[in-house]
Parts: C-alpha cells; sequence; structure tokens
C-alpha cells in the first residue's frame, strides 16, 4: 500500500501546483481548437480557373466552341457528389490567372489551347490533330496535386462525350472506411487524442523529478518504499491526469463538430491508457537525464517535439525508412510508441476497420512501453535512486 | 528514564570507513561503535568530514572502502532494507515536501515506514504540539519560517520511531530559545533509542552527548565521554588572558617564565591560557609574572576546561578557524 500514499501525496502536489496541472490538461483542447481554425472543416475544397483561348470552328451558321462547353460542363457537374469539391472560374487571359495562383486564391490554372475544339472534332487517327492543355500550379502543394487530377478527369469524360470515343475502361472511386465522410479537422482528431497523452511527458518527469530535486528523495530512499512503489503511485496520478486531458481533447472536438463512431469511446480509452503507461514510461528516461524541474523544460521539449510531429500525432508523416524485414519495412519512427497508437485510432476511426484489426499495433505499443520502462527505470534507479 | 548507553551492544558500527571526493579523501579510517541507547556527538569543524561519515552510515552515501553494521547487520548503500529503516535522519538541510501541509507529510513520513494511520495522525499531532508547531499544522511546508522548517525536519527524522536517529547539526539556524527546545527534545526522544548527532558547537556536544568523536580532516582525533576528554589535556581550571598586541620578545619571556613556574601555558593569537590546578590563589603570582615582562592584559576570566580546548590540544587549531 505504500505506493497508494506516493499517490496521495502526489495528487495533493500535483493540485496545489495547479499551472502546470492547468498548462498539461488545457494544452490537448488548445490544440484541438487550433487545428479547427488551422484546417478546412469542410468537406475540402479546390479552385480551378480555366483560361479559355479556344477559336473554336464555324459550323453552318454556328460558332461552336468546345472550351466554352467544357466551362460549362464543369460548372454543371459541381453539383455532382463526385466533384462537389472542385470550383471552376473563369479567367480572361494567363497572367491574371497566374496572379490569382500567386495569391493563393485558385490551386489549379488551365489553359485550352486556340485549336481545342478544331483537335477534337477532326478525325481519329494517327494524323489526328493534338490540342496541348497547359497545367499551372504549385506542384509541392497536396491542392494542387488532386484538383489537377480531377480536372484531367473531367476533360477526359468531356473530350469523350464530345468526341464520341468510348475508352475500354471506367473508373469508381470507394472511399476508405468513413474518409470520404470526414471533413479534414475530423482526419486529425485522432492523432490530436494521442497528442494530448503524449503532453503527460512533461507533468511526469516534473513530478518525478521534483523529488532528487527537493532531496526529499532521500528521505523516501532511506524508508521502506521501493522504487516500483515510487514509480506506481507517481505513475498513477498521471494516467489520471492523462485521461482528464483525453476527455477534454474529445468534448471539445465534439464541441467542433467532430462525430464519434458509436461504441469506440472504450477503444479510444484503452489506446490511450495504454499510450499513457508508454509516455510514462518514456518520462523515466527524460527523468533520469534530469536533475531539476528547469533540466526537464529544457531537456524535455526535444522527446516531446520528437513525438508530437514524427509520430503521426501532430500531422501524417511517413517516418523515415530504415531498413526491410520479411517483407516488412521497418520505419525509423516506429520505435515510437504513438506512432502505433495513432496508426491504431486511424484503423477504427477513419479507415473503419474493426477493432480487432488493431491488434498489431496494440502489440507494438504494449513491447515499445514495456522497454521503456525496463530502460527508463533502471536509468532512473541508476542516477537518482543508487547511493552516489 | 534514560537507561543510559549499553557497553559491548552496538547498535550502529563503523569499521574502517573510507570516503573519496575526486581526489580529497573526506573520511580517513573511520571505525568506531556507537552503544544502543546511547547520545553520541560528532564534534569537528566544517568540512571535517561528519556530514559524510553519517549519510555513510545511513547507506546515502556510498563508501569508498569500509563497512557499517546496523544491529550487526552489514548494510549495503541504495537499497532499501529493514534493518536500514531503524534509522532516522535529520539532514543538515531542511528537506521538506513544501507543497504538503505540516501534519500531512508527517503523517505521509510515518506511512511509508508501514505505521499504521492512526499511530502516525496521533503522533503527527504530539509532535507538533510539543515543538510549538501545533498551529502550524495546516500550513503548507512551503510557508513556514526558517526555524519552524528547521524543527519540522527534526520531527520527520522520528515520525517511523526510530531505534536510531541521526540528527545533522540539528540546532544550526535556530534562535537560543528554539536551540534549548530541539536539545530538551532530543534528550527526551532519545531515553531509549540511540542518537547521533554532528555538530560544530562544543556546547552543544558536551550538554547532550554521553560519548563524544572529535574528527578533523575525515580522521577520528579522540573518542570519549566528554569529561575523560576534558580530562585528558589535564586537571585543573583555565585562566584565559587576552594580552592584546605587544611585543613578541616580551610574550615569549612571559610564556617562559610561567613554564618555568609549573604552569600549564597555551597561546593562542592574543589570548594567553594558563592552566593549573586549585588556580584562584595562583592568579596573583601569575599576574606579577606578566607585569614583570610588561605585558599588559586587557582581559581576564578563569574557566573549565572545554571540548574547545580539547579540539585545540588535538590539532592545534580552534573549532572556529
Amino acid at each position: 500500500m505504500r505506493w497508494y500514499y506516493i499517490f496521495l501525496k502526489g495528487i495533493k502536489e500535483q493540485i496545489r501546483d495547479y499551472w502546470i496541472l492547468v498548462m498539461i490538461i488545457v494544452m490537448a483542447p488548445l490544440f484541438i481548437f487550433l487545428y479547427y481554425l488551422m484546417v478546412e472543416t469542410e468537406t475540402p475544397n479546390y479552385d480551378v480557373v480555366v483560361v479559355n483561348h479556344d477559336q473554336g470552328i464555324q459550323y453552318e451558321n454556328f460558332r461552336v466552341n468546345l472550351g466554352d462547353s467544357l466551362v460549362y460542363y464543369a460548372q454543371l457537374t459541381m453539383g455532382e457528389e463526385e466533384l462537389s469539391m472542385m470550383n471552376y472560374m473563369i479567367e480572361k487571359n494567363r497572367d491574371s490567372a497566374i496572379e490569382l495562383l500567386q495569391r493563393q486564391r485558385a490551386d489549379v490554372l488551365v489553359v485550352f489551347p486556340e485549336n481545342f475544339t478544331t483537335s477534337i472534332l477532326s478525325p481519329a487517327g494517327p494524323d489526328a490533330i493534338q490540342a496541348q492543355i497547359e497545367l499551372v500550379g504549385d506542384v509541392t502543394q497536396m491542392e494542387y496535386i488532386i484538383g489537377a487530377v480531377w480536372t484531367e478527369e473531367l476533360i477526359n469524360r468531356f473530350v469523350q462525350k464530345a468526341s464520341g470515343i468510348k475508352l475500354p475502361i471506367s473508373w469508381k472511386e470507394t472511399p476508405l472506411g468513413f474518409s470520404g465522410q470526414r471533413s479534414m479537422f475530423e482526419l486529425y482528431v485522432p492523432g490530436l487524442l494521442i497528442l494530448s497523452i503524449i503532453m503527460i511527458i512533461f507533468s511526469t518527469s516534473a513530478a518525478i523529478v521534483r523529488e532528487p530535486e527537493t532531496r526529499t528523495l532521500e528521505r523516501l530512499k532511506i524508508s521502506r518504499l521501493t522504487s516500483l512503489e515510487f514509480l506506481a503511485g507517481t505513475s498513477l496520478v498521471q494516467i489520471i491526469i492523462a485521461i482528464l486531458s483525453l476527455l477534454l481533447a474529445i468534448l471539445a472536438a465534439l464541441g467542433l463538430g467532430y462525430t464519434l463512431i458509436p461504441g469506440t469511446l472504450g477503444f479510444i480509452l484503452f489506446i490511450s491508457f495504454l499510450t499513457a503507461l508508454s509516455m510514462i514510461s518514456f518520462s523515466l528516461i527524460v527523468a533520469a537525464m534530469c536533475r531539476s524541474i528547469k533540466d526537464v523544460a529544457i531537456i524535455g521539449t526535444f522527446p516531446l517535439f520528437l513525438l508530437m510531429f514524427f509520430t503521426g500525432a501532430a500531422f501524417p508523416i511517413a517516418g523515415g525508412k530504415l531498413f526491410t524485414i520479411g517483407g516488412y519495412t521497418v520505419m525509423l519512427n516506429d520505435f515510437l510508441s504513438p506512432t502505433w497508437a495513432v496508426d491504431a485510432l486511424n484503423k477504427v476511426l477513419v479507415q473503419g476497420q474493426e477493432i480487432g484489426d488493431t491488434r498489431p499495433e496494440i502489440l507494438a505499443l504494449v513491447v515499445l512501453t514495456i522497454l521503456y520502462f525496463m530502460l527508463g527505470s533502471w536509468a532512473f534507479r541508476r542516477r537518482h535512486m543508487r547511493a552516489q | 528514564m534514560k537507561t543510559g548507553p549499553i557497553q559491548n551492544d552496538a547498535a550502529l558500527e563503523v569499521k574502517d570507513l573510507v570516503r573519496y571526493y575526486g581526489d580529497v579523501r573526506a573520511v580517513d579510517h573511520l571505525s568506531l561503535q556507537v552503544y544502543r541507547g546511547e547520545i553520541f556527538g560528532f564534534l569537528g569543524p566544517n568540512g571535517a568530514g561528519k556530514t559524510t561519515s553519517i549519510r555513510m552510515m545511513c547507506g546515502l552515501l556510498k563508501p569508498t572502502s569500509g563497512d557499517v553494521y546496523i544491529h550487526g547487520k552489514r548494510i549495503s548503500a541504495g537499497e532499501s532494507t529493514e534493518v536500514r529503516s531503524n534509522v532516522g535522519i535529520c539532514p543538515q538541510e531542511n528537506i521538506l515536501w513544501n507543497k504538503l501541509t505540516c501534519f500531512e507529510q508527517l503523517v505521509f513520513s510515518a506511512r511509508i515506514y508501514n505505521v499504521p494511520g492512526k499511530i502516525a495522525r496521533q503522533r503527527a499531532n504530539h509532535l507538533l504540539e510539543k515543538m510549538g508547531l501545533a498551529i502550524k499544522r495546516d500550513k503548507l511546508a512551503a510557508t513556514l519560517s526558517g526555524g519552524m522548517k528547521r524543527k519540522m525536519n527534526v520531527i520527520l527524522a522520528i515520525m517511523h520511531d526510530p531505534d536510531i536517529m541521526v540528527f545533522d547539526e540539528p540546532e544550526a539556524g535556530l534562535d537560543p530559545q528554539s536551540r534549548v527546545l530541539v536539545r530538551e527534545f532530543i534528550r527526551e526522544t532519545a531515553l531509549d533509542k540511540t542518537v547521533i548527532f554532528t555538530t560544530h558547537n562544543m556546547d552543544e556536544a558536551d550538554r547532550i552527548a554521553d560519548r563524544v568523536a572529535i574528527i578533523d580532516s575525515g580522521r577520528l582525533l579522540q573518542l570519549d565521554t566528554p569529561g575523560n576528554l576534558k580530562k585528558s589535556i589535564g586537571e585543573g581550571d583555565i585562566l584565559e588572558l587576552k594580552v592584546g598586541s605587544q611585543v613578541k620578545r616580551n610574550l615569549e619571556r612571559a610564556e617562559e617564565a610561567l613554564k618555568n613556574k609549573g604552569f600549564s601555558v597555551t597561546v593562542t593569537g592574543e589570548t594567553f591560557s594558563v592552566r593549573a590546578r586549585g588556580l584562584i590563589p595562583k592568579i596573583h603570582e601569575i599576574y606579577q609574572i606578566l607585569e614583570r615582562e610588561q605585558i599588559t592584559v586587557s582581559e581576564m576570566k578563569v574557566r573549565e576546561n572545554t571540548l574547545e580546548d580539547v579540539f585545540i590540544h588535538l590539532t592545534g587549531k580552534s573549532l572556529r578557524q
């Protein structure tokens, strides 16, 4: 029961040291709110500006300009569910359209050449006239890539209809899980929930380091308290803080329009609990490197940023390929437990997979937690618990 | 009623204890026994190795070599053992949990030694009352004055009712009234316990200790009862004469003349200390010798031997130097 007295002491100290507590608990909902402001909360839109240089052709008493028809067709398709995220607008010349791209008022510029109509209406064959449609945009931007792909698809459809050519293939897109129904903000939420747990690295390391810093650890060292009891009591306080922070983050997300899939709350709590254990174990490594809370604020920043930005918690990340073993590519961030927690939540909350499908992620999370704990408790005992 | 030390029944024993800090030998082959039920004082100047020695005795510091035994069982530094939890330590610095109230931390420090809750609460209230801290029972330790923190530091050491209590400079930083209170408190709580304390205050050692170990530069110089230690440097009283700045040759001649008359003389700075049995009738004679050698006395006092004199006798320097 001695761990319980450490737990009671820790709770009292944490509540009385309320600035750190408030900072840790409020940080996650704050991140949720910031992401809500930063990313588009509705279905994403891709703005395409069209410059039509098509001269068209004179057919009997009619002037045929398929460039104009394509623009009209594009604007009609904006009402369709599949292409509802596309927004087409007309610009008279290329220079003013480029200016729109530069001012980030548009994502893609598409320029129809003068011979656009001529080429579509000319007979098919090896000598057919080929019109060159120009796509312009910042090729590093995801918005450009997606906008350009869908614009090409739209033009292909139009050309097939206008020319009577029928391709032997057609395309069908099926969104994985709930990805088609989620806004960009909602796609970030699983990672942000894990982010709320990662934040406890600070409060846990500070709670542990406070004892050697004030030398009260000496009193504990000569008592009957074991290292394990000390760590258990301290950890339980931090698990409660983590769960509190997580619940606030969930409430903040729900308040900002996030839809929680029924039956997944227990799963989120389970993954969060494992992640909290993992982060507490990781904090032992941090605490072993620090002598004071000031050290925690300086040294602790590095692993905190690493875990925030290199695990997919703050935003999706590839992770850095290390090597391939038995067909499995080992990434650098595979050694960071929140990577697996984010993957597990994404599988269920975004991709719509069954909870049972997350067994590999849970196993990896547990194995890494055990490794962190073994390393952390060894380093902590060596640095702080043994006689100098 | 205090039973007194039980000789040949060592509560704590150290054998050939050595501790280096880099190249500096802080404790130099220290061997001693502290008997069950005695109040044992470590007397020495700052930096003599007192704190290092008791930290090794409590297992907080690893000796470079040598062994520590508590109730005959060897203890290893850094290991939490039942034997070691028989020791309560009051460190030199006030070590408190600043975000806990006085009452909370007393109960907490007892509970981690498995003291039942009811007893822990009763003992906490009793000790707070006894130390005059009852009014601060529910105040955070961070809000206490320096003296109050010192008293808390003392009672935290004994909350789990240990057999051996170690106090490192327990009276340091206390006002005279609190000093007397803490001294009495240690004496009372030591009735059936073994107490080890360090001090550089000879009065504190003289008043409290059953035996005193005089330590300097990490070495044990002498170990005995305060009475025996004082006797060891000579019988009789001491006449202390402040002579101020004088002609060096005159001082040397006066010292020589006094010694020729059979007095034991020590010169420390501007002070002549003359020792003799039945001193009072001889003061006139001493004074005449000094006058003959043209020595002017600005202050004169007669006193008994002190542990300070023992220390000066052993090291040639004052405890305060």
